[in-house]
């Protein structure tokens, strides 16, 4: 009985060897596959180098890799910072199938990447192929998108016009409902730059009423009425960014710092500034 | 069998972790990414962005436009270590810049002492792994990257 015991545990034993043997010394495709995946969670636990040579190998191996394979690996080395690894795997899902990459490639061009001229071009690109419908980007209206990369350009009057077209398709195609915060925000912004305080001002109390906790809505706001010379609210509205903002309201992401994000620190010193 | 894999997996990892004794990481050592243990620094972005806006000189000669990464461990007590630095050009090809801009930043970076430690579902600090992009167009500072 224990003779045929050893011969079946030894048998499996040896299968399990040979089994392993051909795994690692042939390298059949679902070798590639498991490098590949422990290629990317390696890179999650920040091992960038050692998960890009797994991912590497695994690619060169792999008969055939699909665009949003690429589009997936260039993820997570945005994320980490690999920007050369991140955008040649880009470069790679938008050659092979530009009208599934291009919308991603121009929106993390814009908000992880600071690149408002190449955004501009994948965003312009993205956008001509349904010249008849405004799309999405990520969960911003493509022509808000378009307007942040003005924005970023300084070209504050493009900026607005585009700003103008996403809150007039929104209007169109849905409701004021639809018309998101951080929109009618950047509006007001840009109306700002334009040293438009009293017109910033309507859409900074456009936001405040779709959040009345928006903590950076009430800062400009502020600001817009020091500059048409309302000293009394503006001080008043500052005051009420800073209580706001100390109970954490404050829009914000996790990934990356979003455009005219505001901080304690940055409203304690105008107020302080401001009352000298 | 997920959990399994994944307690395998880390396993794995920290037999060959290359960075012990450089900082000393919390537990066993796992370094989990910044934006999902929300490792934040003392007056957010704007008083990183003071640092390296007071600190910096800009570099007016030599290859002066690019993109400084610094990436770094920041473990359960906000201390920070393991500093590795990656240099790129504009069009994100890995380029090597002038030495006084990457020495002047990963200085300035590792001058930071204000790191909140992320915490894990229970609330508790953990090592976090971070990076800080430091984008330069003809020597100056034009974007501190992700946040």
């Amino acid at each position: 009985m224990i003779k045929w015991l050893k011969r079946i545990l030894g048998g499996i034993f040896t299968i399990l060897v040979l089994a392993i043997a051909l795994f690692v010394i042939v390298k059949p495709q679902p070798y590639y596959i498991l490098k590949l995946l422990v290629g990317s969670q390696s890179q999650w636990f920040g091992y960038d180098g050692e998960g890009n040579e797994m991912i590497e190998e695994a690619l060169d191996n792999s008969p055939f890799v699909s665009a949003s394979q690429y589009h997936s690996i260039s993820v997570q080395n945005t994320k980490n910072g690999n920007y050369d690894k991140a955008i040649e795997y880009l470069n790679k899902a938008s050659e092979m199938e530009p009208e599934n990459a291009d919308d991603y490639y121009g929106w993390v061009l814009l908000y992880y990447y600071r690149d408002y001229n190449k955004a501009l071009t994948y965003l312009n690109r993205y956008d001509s192929y349904t010249p008849d419908y405004v799309d999405y980007v990520s969960d911003d209206n493509i022509l808000y998108a378009k307007g942040l990369c003005y924005k970023g350009l300084k070209n504050y009057s493009k900026a607005l016009e585009l700003f103008d077209l996403a809150i007039e398709s929104e209007l169109t195609d849905h409701d004021e409902n639809w018309i998101s915060h951080q929109l009618y925000y950047q509006k007001a912004r840009t109306l700002q730059l334009l040293n438009k305080p009293e017109e910033a001002i309507i859409f900074y109390d456009k936001t405040i009423d779709s959040w009345e906790r928006s903590s950076e809505s009430f800062y400009y706001k502020g600001l817009a009425q020091l500059a048409a010379n309302d000293t009394t609210n503006g001080l008043e509205s500052i005051q009420t960014a800073l209580d706001l903002i100390k109970k954490g309201h404050k829009t914000s992401d996790s990934y990356v710092e979003l455009f005219d994000e505001v901080y304690l620190q940055q409203i304690e010193r105008s107020l302080s500034e401001l009352k000298q | 069998m997920k959990t399994i894999i994944y307690i395998l997996f880390t396993f794995a990892l920290l037999s060959c972790n290359r960075k012990s004794g450089e900082l000393d990481l919390c537990g066993i050592g796992v370094l989990q990414p910044y934006y999902f243990t929300g490792v934040t620094y003392k007056g957010g972005t704007y008083a990183i962005k003071e640092q390296f806006r007071t600190k910096f000189t800009p570099v007016l000669n030599g290859e002066n436009s690019g993109i400084i990464k610094i990436r770094f461990d920041v473990n359960c007590l906000g201390e920070t270590g393991n500093f590795e630095v990656n240099q790129f050009s504009l069009n994100y090809q890995a380029i090597t810049l002038n030495d006084s801009v990457s020495s002047q930043l990963l200085s300035i970076a590792k001058q930071l002492d204000g790191w909140i430690p992320g915490k894990n579902e229970d609330n508790e600090p953990v090592n976090s792994f971070k990076f800080l992009a430091i984008k330069l167009v003809d020597g100056q500072i034009t974007e501190v990257l992700p946040k």
